[in-house]
């Protein structure tokens, strides 16, 4: 059960990574935008939805 | 000539409650069709666009339209069902009642016997700030409500983990059963959306399912929760909600105008709530009744 607890307590965390990384990966490719820094569209998406959900577990907030 | 209601006396007052129920009893009862042709007709277009848009047979603009109507519409017919509208408990048909249920709510991604536990609590502690489900939408304003149906979805929110609470609190049988339902139902809801994002139909789940529910929980969470119980501040038969006038008319607003209605009497379908208003209207004037100058 702890574990469980502790894996809902960093649902925004996954969900970054596990949702959001795709979604901003397949909007990137589709609207064909360049990718910053070099890196590829997969690392940038991690990188992107991973922060965007690690900034929303520590707020307490997406917005 | 009538001689005025005298609502000090016992008598008087028995006398309305008589003809208040006698009027109600009217409108009670019965299979009501639309609300189970909206039900399972709403849920079978909303998962027959799965293959549609995975197929690409639509396009996606108008697979999100599309979803966002299902999502919106998903709510109502499971209203009924949850509180037995369909069928009757005890009866062996009943059954079909919880089915209605299940399978119409499901494109919200609310569990159907979370809602009806969540909800029912909300019919007993109406306006409670320590025991009504739904308090965390009272809001003093159209847009503070609407701002409040974003703050209630943030991750850290009271409102977000309000139902968990509830039924945490509430710890009998059934109050378990939903909770472990809704746990169950948010996680495989999650599973999808990164197992079909990963699958590279992100965007496609995306307009399906996710961007959908969240317009449906600020529509459903505005008009079916905050409207129709603003300003939220009394509690008591008579004074827990109101009727109000929509900018959207009756339809727009899901019949909630008429919202006074169900908490007066649950078990009158949906359909059949302006109806009963009209016949109900002049002893909810008597009672008090907050009304919004709905006249029909």
């Amino acid at each position: 059960m702890k574990i469980v607890a502790a894996a809902f307590k960093l649902g925004p965390f996954w969900f970054g990574l596990a949702f959001l990384a795709p979604l901003i990966m397949a909007v990137w490719q589709r609207a064909g935008w360049p990718v910053p820094f070099s890196l590829s569209l997969l690392t940038f998406s991690l990188i992107t939805g991973g922060t965007l959900g690690a900034l929303a577990t520590w707020r307490g907030r997406w917005i | 000539m009538a001689r005025a209601l005298d609502m000090n006396s016992r008598a008087d007052v028995a006398e309305l409650t008589r003809l208040e129920r006698a009027i109600a009893a009217k409108y009670q009862g019965g299979f009501p069709w639309l609300m189970a042709i909206w039900g399972v007709g709403n849920s079978c277009i909303w998962f027959a666009l799965w293959p549609l848009t995975l197929l690409g047979l639509i396009p996606l603009w108008l697979t999100f339209i599309v979803a966002t109507a299902n999502v919106m519409l998903s709510y109502l017919p499971s209203h009924d069902a949850q509180h037995d509208i369909f069928v009757a408990r005890g009866s062996k048909l009943h059954w079909i009642n919880e089915l209605i249920g299940h399978l119409s709510i499901f494109p919200l991604v609310l569990a159907f016997r979370t809602a009806r536990e969540t909800h029912l609590g909300h019919h007993r502690h109406t306006n409670d700030p320590a025991w009504d489900p739904d308090y965390p939408s009272h809001a003093p304003n159209a847009w503070a409500a609407l701002w409040k149906t974003i703050e209630n979805r943030q991750p850290g929110s009271a409102g977000k983990a309000r139902y968990g609470a509830y039924l945490t609190a509430k710890g009998t049988p059934a109050a378990k059963i939903a909770l472990r339902d809704g746990l169950l139902m948010q996680t495989f809801f999650y599973a999808v959306l990164a197992a079909m994002a990963w699958a590279g139909y992100a965007i496609e789940v995306a307009v399906l399912w996710w961007l959908p529910r969240h317009i449906a929980q600020t529509y459903i969470s505005f008009f079916l929760s905050w409207a129709p119980h603003h300003p939220g501040q009394e509690q008591g038969r008579y004074r827990e909600t109101r009727a109000f006038k929509s900018r959207l008319g009756n339809l727009g607003s899901m019949g909630m105008q008429y919202h006074i209605v169900h908490h007066l009497y649950p078990t009158i379908p949906l359909t059949k709530t302006p109806a009963a208003y009209r016949a109900l209207r002049p002893i909810l004037e008597a009672r008090g009744c907050e009304l919004g100058g709905l006249e029909r």
